[in-house]
């Protein structure tokens, strides 16, 4: 019993680290952020108080996980953390993209006022 | 005052009842500053009304939040290199008569960022419960970080100087950046500093922020600010 709590203990432990340096490094957004350090702790709290787990497993019927199904939850959990990573970047990408057109778009209409004046007034 | 070149910023997303007056308010109190409203995506005439008011208009081609909306106005502000920066929301809850007490304390040096404060002086404002619950709590933990005391840091109103217009155009938190910003202008070494001002209650639409976005709001902030204290300072 006390070898599975450490295991998912180091487990979750490790998605957190992970998750905080990623923020630290302005790589993932806070609005993905909250959501999985929310995540993590419940997994940490099911880690270190098994018996919560055992409750849930009584309510639903379900008692084995299987390696595989194990394995399969990491990987998954591994692929959509890199995801919020990825789109994070993505929006602030696009977020500058928006920015610079916005930007850009002004100087064009300013530009394009001022000539007009000048034919005016050499007319 | 007039050899400094001031930009107020107008952050608008549907306000088009609002904001000529907003910009024309701002006018008759400052006839010597350049307005820029930014739209942030809105889908009524906001962007046309502003125009037609004289304004400078940014229009972002869709809504990238407060926050963005802002930094494209910090990021103008930098490249025409003006002096001086202030926030004045398009709803017409930041009275722009009040403006030159934001500036004050940045003309005389005294700061680089001025940041208006509800609370500070005898003006009576009230705002809901849980909101001044937030607002305490905030005020608690930016005055213990920054050791200075801060009694309004989800106030919008601010003036910022060169300085922080460099800093904020570089980078400047996604949503509900009021007070994270803060942080980070500390983290910076930039001096700030409240003044206390009056606001009117909003007149056309309402505040963005719901019950459960209050609470995320409070997680968000608290998680952003704690982050923050490990980020490096460039």
């Amino acid at each position: 019993m006390l070898e599975v709590q450490i295991i998912t203990g180091v487990i979750s432990v490790f998605f957190l680290a992970t998750v905080f340096e990623a923020i630290r490094r302005k790589k993932l957004m806070e609005k993905y952020a909250v959501l999985w350090i929310f995540s993590c702790l419940i997994m940490l709290v099911f880690s270190i108080f098994p018996q919560l787990l055992f409750k849930i497993s009584e309510i639903l019927g379900v008692f084995y996980l299987t390696v595989l199904v194990l394995f399969s939850v990491l990987f998954l959990l591994s692929i959509i953390l890199h995801f919020s990573i990825s789109l994070s970047q993505l929006s602030e990408n696009n977020k500058k993209l928006a920015q610079e057109i916005g930007l850009m778009k002004l100087k064009l209409e300013k530009n394009k006022d001022e000539p007009k004046n000048k034919q005016n007034t050499g007319a | 005052m007039q050899s400094k070149k001031i930009l107020i910023v107008v952050p608008a997303f549907n306000e088009e009842k609002s904001i000529s007056s907003v910009v024309q308010d701002i006018r008759k109190h400052l006839p010597s500053v350049d307005i820029l409203v930014v739209n942030d995506g809105s889908s009524d005439r906001t962007s046309e009304k502003a125009v037609a008011a004289g304004a400078f208009v940014v229009d972002l081609p869709y809504n990238l939040g407060i926050g963005a909306t802002m930094q494209t106005g910090y990021m103008f502000a930098e490249r025409e290199s003006y002096d001086i920066a202030v926030q004045c929301d398009g709803d017409g809850q930041h009275p722009p008569y009040q403006i030159k007490n934001l500036i004050t304390p940045l003309l005389e040096g005294k700061a680089d960022i001025a940041a208006g404060s509800r609370f500070l002086g005898n003006f009576g404002y009230r705002s809901s419960i849980p909101r001044q619950i937030g607002i305490i709590l905030f005020s608690g933990i930016l005055t213990a970080i920054t050791k200075t005391r801060f009694t309004d840091p989800t106030c919008g109103f601010r003036a910022i100087n060169k300085r922080a217009i460099k800093s904020f155009s570089a980078y400047y938190p996604h949503d509900y950046p009021e007070v994270e910003v803060l942080v980070l202008a500390h983290k910076k070494g930039l001096k700030m500093r409240e003044v206390p001002i009056r606001i009117y209650k909003r007149k056309e639409g309402s505040s963005s922020i719901g019950f459960f976005g209050s609470f995320y709001y409070t997680v968000k902030v608290l998680l952003a600010i704690f982050v923050d204290l490990f980020k490096s300072a460039s």
